[in-house]
C-alpha cells in the first residue's frame, strides 16, 4: 500500500549521546497498523535538501536506534513499528533548516525532557533556522 | 459502504492532494457513515493524518453531538486509547474546545483540558499554521474549527 521509507544515515550526525533514553512505543495495542509516507531528503552543507531543491516541509520525524533520521508521515510507519527509537516529534522545515520541532507522537509520547535532547541534537548538527521554535505539547 | 476502502481513499487524497476539496465526498455520507469513517481513521492512522481528516471535514465533524462522539469511540475496538488521544490531540491543538466536562462526557478520565495549551497559543504556531494552509482552509473556516463548541444534548 505505502513505500517503504529510508531515512538520512546517522553517519552524517554526531550528538548522539545527547539523548538520554530510548523511546518505547506506548502500548502493543497500538500496534499491527499505520500508514503513511515518506520525505525523501538528503543533508548537503548543513542544510536539509529535497532532491535538488532546499528542502520545506511540516511532518514528522523519527530518528532510529540505528542512527538514521527519518521524514515524513506517522511514526509508526516511519519507524516501521520499532518498538523503541531515540526520538520521535514533528519538525517545520523552512529553506532547508528546521525552523519548529515539538514532541508529538502519539506512538512513542516523547516528554519535555526528550524533546529539549532533540532541540540540542539539530542545533549540534548546525540543522536549525537562528530562530528555533521548540514547542512542548502538554496535553 | 467498505468503511476501510473508503478510509484509505479519502486518506490518500488528503496526504497527496491536500488541497483538493472533500466537498463532493462530505455531501454523500451519512452522518452514521461519517461517524464510522472518523472512529476508522482515528484508531487506525491517528496522529497528523487523524488531525488533517478531522480538519478537512470539519463541517462534518462539528455538528456531531456528544452522544455521537462518545458512540464514536465506542466503535474503536481496535485501538481505542490511540484513537481518543487522537481526538483529544486535535481539539487541543486546532480548537479552543477547553471544557472538561466534554472529557468526562467521552468517558475520558485520566486527563484534563487545564494542562493543556492555551488556546491563544495556536495561532503562533508554524507547523499548525502551515498545515492548515496545505489543506486550503480559508481563514473564516480556520475560525469556524476554531471556536467550535461541543452540542451537548439537553436532557428534560
Amino acid at each position: 500500500m505505502t513505500t517503504p521509507p529510508s531515512g538520512i544515515s546517522g553517519d552524517l550526525f554526531t550528538g548522539f549521546e545527547l539523548f538520554q533514553r530510548n523511546l518505547t512505543v506506548t502500548t502493543d495495542k497500538f500496534g499491527g497498523f499505520q500508514g503513511g509516507y515518506p520525505i525523501d531528503c538528503t543533508i548537503k552543507d548543513g542544510q536539509i535538501w529535497s532532491g535538488s531543491k532546499l528542502a520545506n516541509f511540516e511532518d514528522d520525524y523519527v530518528i532510529l536506534l540505528t542512527r538514521e533520521l527519518r521524514f515524513g508521515c506517522g511514526h509508526y510507519y516511519l519507524s516501521e513499528r520499532s518498538e523503541k527509537v531515540l526520538n520521535a516529534g514533528r519538525v517545520a522545515v523552512i529553506g532547508g533548516k528546521i525552523a519548529y520541532i515539538d514532541n508529538k507522537s502519539g506512538h512513542y509520547q516523547p516528554n519535555k525532557s526528550d524533546l529539549i535532547d532533540a532541540k540540542n541534537f539539530f542545533e549540534h548538527n548546525q540543522l536549525t533556522t537562528d530562530y528555533l521554535i521548540v514547542y512542548h505539547i502538554l496535553f | 459502504m467498505n468503511i476501510e476502502k473508503k478510509a484509505t481513499e479519502i486518506i490518500e487524497q488528503i496526504w497527496h492532494h491536500p488541497a483538493k476539496s472533500v466537498t463532493e465526498i462530505e455531501a454523500r455520507l451519512s452522518k452514521e457513515q461519517f461517524i464510522d469513517l472518523c472512529s476508522w481513521v482515528l484508531q487506525y492512522y491517528g496522529g497528523s493524518t487523524g488531525d488533517k481528516f478531522l480538519l478537512k471535514f470539519h463541517r462534518s465533524f462539528i455538528k456531531l453531538t456528544v452522544n455521537e462522539l462518545r458512540e464514536m469511540i465506542n466503535e474503536m475496538t481496535y485501538k481505542k486509547e490511540f484513537g481518543v488521544h487522537t481526538l483529544l490531540g486535535f481539539y487541543v491543538q486546532y480548537t479552543y474546545v477547553r471544557d472538561d466536562e466534554l472529557l468526562h462526557s467521552l468517558g475520558v478520565t485520566d486527563k484534563s483540558f487545564s494542562t493543556a495549551s492555551k488556546p491563544e497559543a495556536l495561532a503562533d504556531n508554524i507547523l499548525l499554521n502551515r498545515t492548515l494552509k496545505k489543506l486550503a482552509l480559508s481563514d473564516e473556516e480556520i475560525d469556524t474549527i476554531r471556536c467550535m463548541k461541543p452540542i451537548f444534548e439537553v436532557v428534560v
